[in-house]
């Protein structure tokens, strides 16, 4: 027996789906799918990991496009992106793959460039190979038609080993496409159709030999995460390397002072606890003020104020890492001084510090 | 009614079509596009049909939760449809509706108006310290975050066709059955609850 499940009967799919609860009403609860399925489609398997829609024109009450993702696969030097692309019925125009997507610096002409792979744990977003030569299915190849499916294949920088899924984000609406399951291999059969429909067969995909003319890194970008604290006196942004965090000085300090508050306390703590557990190297807290006062006075206030967090985190933060306190006064706002909120958006500290084995 | 933004699992769409038997072939638009029906497979017709149809047909009905307020020129309705979460993250899945006109959401965006999308909501659990926003992506300069795990805010929604955005966030803390969804503007949507995959 064949160890893939065969799916017939589409015109029955939708309706079962639906008449488990499972398609409709609770679909998007299935959000985040990892594991590939396989579809017997005139004979070629298709793997089918998730399906998607995402709107032509980016508003309600435009047209649709659907598609389908069919496999993120290591290749020897890269890693492909699979999906498919097409019209509903009862769309009766046809309509070109570059309206979904918006053109990006650095790619050959008529290449799909507006499509990331994101892994969230890694905090690693991967864009298109980029180069002289397009890496990936030419725009101008693919035309989206009513009741059609057609592959396009886009090639990324080689994921590590150790990566099992990813996140798609898709075209100019950034539609996020959760969870796919990273395999490897290239699809086939392979055909010579640079975009073939499904079940017609598989698009041949960049040789070894014209990837090792790239260089990945340039398509490699560092996520950040963001964090908020729940009392509002700290916003975190991490990096694989590092965590800025910025603290409310109307929170930590009175007005024109530099004595830590009872509310900075708890702030603080939880800061130092992070910094212990997986802190390393110096940790930089730099004091700034709003345009308020004199220059002299801001600067000595914001020298004063991080002095006075550095003494606060330092005795919790254990002996791994080392401080330096900053004063940058006025001289670095954050948004123009031009009314209360944003004084007071410039009113803050931060911490910045590395971190041992960020991201996965 | 056609949902903008949807993913199915395919996992549970296997449940839900093993077995199931023959399919309903269709004239070929292009005398070159058509395929032959295997005996026991899928036509390339009958297949492109039914995973469009299932990509772009509605799955917006779930109601998580509600907030509305203006927008722009008009006022828009927010659904909650989905808020997932395992340990290597959270998916939140928003229904808009409502008679906007500019579709002018630059608010959320939680950045001036700098950014068009939808990294301004907030998510939290009642019992976090933190709440949980978006990843962002910068340029190839690695300087500015031009994009973010989440959709673009719609050009314009309108009255009776709910349009989707997603944000993917980091991880709830284990066990958190409900969150509190925070959009600019709005008030919150609280007591959301939360499904664990």
């Amino acid at each position: 027996m064949r160890a893939r499940q065969r799916r017939r009967a589409a015109s029955t799919l939708l309706a079962g789906a639906m008449a488990l609860g499972l398609v409709g009403a609770s679909a998007p609860a299935a959000v985040g799918t990892a594991r590939a399925d396989v579809v017997d489609v005139a004979g070629v398997d298709v793997p089918v990991l998730a399906t998607f829609a995402v709107s032509y024109g980016g508003g309600a009450g435009d047209r649709t496009v659907g598609g389908v993702v069919h496999g993120v696969r290591r290749v020897e030097g890269a890693t492909v992106l699979y999906l498919s692309l097409g019209l509903p019925a009862d769309d009766s125009r046809t309509a070109v793959a570059s309206g979904l997507f918006d053109s990006r610096q650095g790619y050959a002409s008529g290449a799909i460039s507006d499509i990331t792979l994101v892994d969230r744990p890694g905090l690693t977003a991967y864009r298109p190979l980029m180069g002289e030569e397009a890496y990936s299915t030419l725009e101008r190849d693919v035309s989206l038609e009513p009741d059609e499916l057609a592959v396009v294949w886009v090639a990324f920088p080689e994921l590590p080993p150790d990566v099992e899924q990813v996140d798609v984000l898709i075209g100019k609406t950034l539609t996020p496409v959760p969870a796919i399951a990273v395999e490897d291999g290239a699809l086939t059969p392979t055909v010579d159709d640079p975009a073939p429909l499904v079940g017609e067969g598989w698009p041949e995909v960049a040789q070894q030999a014209s990837l090792a003319q790239v260089d990945p890194q340039r398509s490699i970008r560092p996520m950040t995460a963001h964090r908020e604290s729940t009392d509002d006196t700290t916003q975190l942004a991490e990096t694989s390397e590092q965590v800025d965090a910025t603290l409310a000085a109307d929170v930590l300090f009175d007005k024109s002072s530099a004595a830590l508050s009872p509310a900075a306390q708890q702030a603080l703590a939880t800061l130092a606890a992070d910094i212990a557990a997986r802190g390393q190297g110096e940790v930089v807290v730099v004091g700034h003020t709003d345009s308020d006062g004199s220059d002299q006075s801001n600067q000595l206030l914001s020298e004063q104020r991080a002095a006075g967090v550095v003494a606060a985190l330092q005795p919790l933060a254990g002996g791994a890492v080392t401080f330096a306190a900053q004063g940058r006064g006025e001289s670095e706002p954050l948004v123009s001084n031009s009314s209360p909120e944003n004084m007071q958006l410039n009113r803050r500290v931060t911490v910045t510090y590395q971190v041992k084995d960020g991201g996965r | 009614m056609r949902s903008r933004v949807m993913t199915v699992a395919v996992a549970v769409l296997a449940l839900a079509v093993a077995g199931c038997t023959s399919d309903d072939p269709q004239p070929s638009p292009t005398a070159s596009r058509t395929a032959a029906a295997t005996p026991d497979g899928q036509t390339v017709e009958g297949f492109a049909r039914e995973m469009l149809e299932l990509a772009t047909t509605s799955g917006v009905d779930e109601d998580l939760g509600t907030a509305s307020g203006p927008v722009g020129k008009g006022t828009v309705d927010v659904r909650v449809v989905a808020m997932t979460a395992d340990e290597t993250g959270s998916e939140l899945v928003l229904a808009l509706t409502g008679a906007t006109s500019s579709g002018d959401m630059t608010d959320w965006s939680a950045s001036r108006g700098i950014y068009t999308d939808v990294r301004g909501i907030v998510v939290s659990g009642p019992e976090s310290a933190w709440k949980l926003k978006a990843y962002t992506i910068p340029d190839e300069e690695h300087k500015t975050p031009v994009d973010c795990t989440c959709s673009r805010f719609p050009k314009t929604t309108t009255a009776d066709d709910p349009f989707q955005v997603r944000a993917l966030l980091p991880p709830l803390e284990d066990g958190t059955s409900s969150v509190t969804v925070e959009i600019p503007g709005l008030d919150p949507i609280t007591d959301v609850p939360v499904t664990w995959r």
